[in-house]
């Protein structure tokens, strides 16, 4: 792949661009805030300015505006980074962060948990903790079965995760008609809506605990993503960095989707755009799609409070744009992706 | 350094592949293994690598068990370089042989100044270093071949394992890498190649190994070994072997062709 830019700028124009998206984030809405007023409101919490804004202003910048732009960054970083992670441990381009089941195991506790009745947070800790349950199946299966591993586990993660979908249809059959099955499948459809300080908090520090390592391992998964056997004869221990890639993946995936639903396309769609724009170095890939996602996501957040009187559940969105968006390149690259 | 195979065997469940073969390359020395597919060419060279465990017998590296040694230890003593293939993304030629210093560098690290240099230097060594900021994947298999053995330069290995080395190549880039190959046996680096070319393997070792079923039925200097006997047991075909000036070449003539 020829890359058009030098991996660094790339880096610096996506952080550039992320930061005029959380700036236009904090303007829009139905309550207009412009960006003199947002300055003065954010800077006055270091030093004193007379207010030249309302209370309410204030109110709707901190307490609903500033928790959503965060979230919305730190969903679309997380999904777009375990996308990149799993197609270059898995050496597949078209691996997504539902590859081994994460999704489609937390979408099942989430539905689960609505069916029963539980309160919100409730449902957040389920659908997180049945995604890890999922993948940690998933894996199980492919130690134990003989052959290619690669090949296993995304076999094992099919299968995982269309009994996990079947198990919500299931859920969804059985939900009450009036209030329970519309709640799942609004739920299901993914949105960053009922982002609070406490939902924030419960995400970010999984999230935390996957970023870092890939972030940090980033140049290895180079080297993994040309085959077991070269890797091991280079001296990199494979089955290691593959199952803690693989962990921290599953762990942005399943904090991803038991704080904002099902959102399909991001976690393929942005590592791809950034391999056009930085390369396929997961030096530069791997910060570039974290940035890329973190900015994406905004957008499309955007676009789904903004673009009608109701919002647009995030997931219709993702897809919405991001399905053709991936076609564009598969026709314009004829499948070398 | 050496590589010693002491009675090597393996089976995948209860197939036995391996069925005791024992061999050293020396220091300096280009070994060939011929073989038909599915002699156990790929188990030996897998077991070598250290990617196969569970076989009995003994791999010495260097006069040290491989077994007794960390992967990244290993990795400083044997190189892969594996048959062509396309890796699922395209590196660029330096990322590629920069990826051959791994194990120096610390897991959570990414490669510095040093590594830098070590794969210029490689590069250097092979003559490719034009090709540096080219995409691998957009190479000819010749270049491709050269970047992968400069990896294993970069990786400071000294002995070379290769899979079939000239296999896709055409015939000018066949010459082109045997030559580089001679070159660094020159250099003191121990080379272990498979290969399906017996006349290449006459002009270009300096021992052969004759494997079947897993088994050594033939080791010794080219001249011993590539007869037409030997040539009938390993392949199954009658051939006429020729000698050419002086024996420094033979080349062996099917029996059934164009009369």
């Amino acid at each position: 792949m020829k890359k058009r830019f030098s991996g660094t700028k790339v880096i610096w124009l996506l952080a550039l661009m992320l930061a005029a998206a959380a700036v236009c984030s904090f303007c829009l809405g139905r309550f207009s805030v412009s960006p003199r007023q947002l300055f003065g409101i954010l800077l006055s919490r270091i030093i004193y300015i007379e207010p030249f804004w309302t209370g309410t202003m204030e109110v709707v910048v901190f307490n609903i505006r500033l928790p959503r732009i965060l979230l919305a960054c730190l969903v679309g970083c997380s999904l777009s980074a375990a996308g990149a992670a799993y197609q270059g441990v898995f050496q597949n381009p078209m691996a997504s962060p539902d590859l081994l089941g994460a999704s489609s195991g937390a979408a099942f506790g989430a539905a689960l948990a609505i069916l029963l009745g539980a309160s919100s947070a409730i449902i957040t800790l389920s659908a997180f903790l049945s995604g890890i349950v999922s993948v940690a199946l998933v894996l199980l299966i492919g130690q134990r079965a003989p052959g290619k591993k690669v090949v296993n586990l995304i076999l094992a993660g099919i299968m995982v995760s269309s009994i996990a979908s079947a198990a919500t249809s299931f859920v969804k059959l059985v939900a009450d008609p009036s209030n329970q099955l519309p709640a799942i499948t609004y739920w299901l459809m993914g949105s960053l809506s009922g982002a609070k300080r406490g939902e924030l908090l419960f995400a970010a520090i999984p999230m935390a605990i996957g970023l870092i390592p890939l972030f940090a391992f980033r140049w290895r998964i180079n080297i993994l993503s040309l085959g077991d056997d070269e890797a091991r004869s280079m001296g990199v221990n494979v089955n290691m960095l593959r199952t803690a890639a693989a962990l921290c993946a599953t762990l942005l995936t399943a904090a991803s989707v038991s704080v904002s639903g099902m959102i399909g396309w991001v976690g393929l769609v942005m590592p791809h755009i950034c391999r056009r724009l930085a390369g396929n170095d997961y030096r530069f890939l791997m910060p570039a799609s974290m940035l890329g996602g973190a900015f994406f996501m905004l957008l499309i957040d955007n676009i789904s409070r903004n673009l009608l009187s109701t919002e647009i559940p995030i997931g219709i969105l993702t897809a919405f744009i991001g399905a053709p968006f991936f076609i564009y390149l598969i026709l314009r690259r004829g499948g070398r992706i | 350094m050496s590589l010693t195979v002491e009675n090597l065997k393996f089976a995948y469940g209860r197939q036995e592949v391996l069925k005791g073969i024992s061999f050293t390359a020396s220091e300096g020395e280009l070994l060939s293994v011929l073989g038909c597919n599915g002699a156990g060419k790929s188990t030996l060279f897998k077991c070598m690598l250290g990617l196969l465990e569970g076989y009995s017998g003994r791999i010495l590296a260097d006069g040290q068990d491989i077994k007794t040694l960390s992967l990244r230890k290993l990795a400083r003593k044997t190189a892969y370089i594996p048959q062509l293939h396309y890796p699922a993304f395209s590196y660029s030629v330096f990322d590629m042989v920069l990826m051959g210093t791994a194990h120096r560098v610390s897991p959570m690290a990414s490669p510095g100044d040093k590594e830098k240099i070590r794969t210029h230097n490689a590069l250097e060594q092979m003559g490719i270093a034009g090709l540096a900021e080219r995409s691998y994947n957009h190479l000819s298999g010749g270049e491709q071949q050269l970047v992968l053995m400069a990896r294993a330069l970069a990786q400071e290995a000294r002995i070379l394992i290769l899979d079939e080395p000239t296999a896709s190549l055409d015939f000018g880039n066949r010459i082109r890498v045997l030559s580089k190959i001679r070159e660094l046996v020159g250099n003191g680096y121990t080379v272990i190649q498979s290969t399906h070319d017996p006349e290449n393997a006459f002009m270009y070792s300096d021992r052969v190994l004759a494997v079947k079923s897993g088994r050594v039925i033939a080791e010794g200097a080219p001249s011993e070994i590539l007869t037409e006997e030997l040539m009938r047991e390993l392949y199954g075909v009658e051939v006429d072997v020729r000698s050419l000036d002086d024996d420094k070449i033979r080349i062996c003539i099917p029996k059934n062709r164009r009369k």
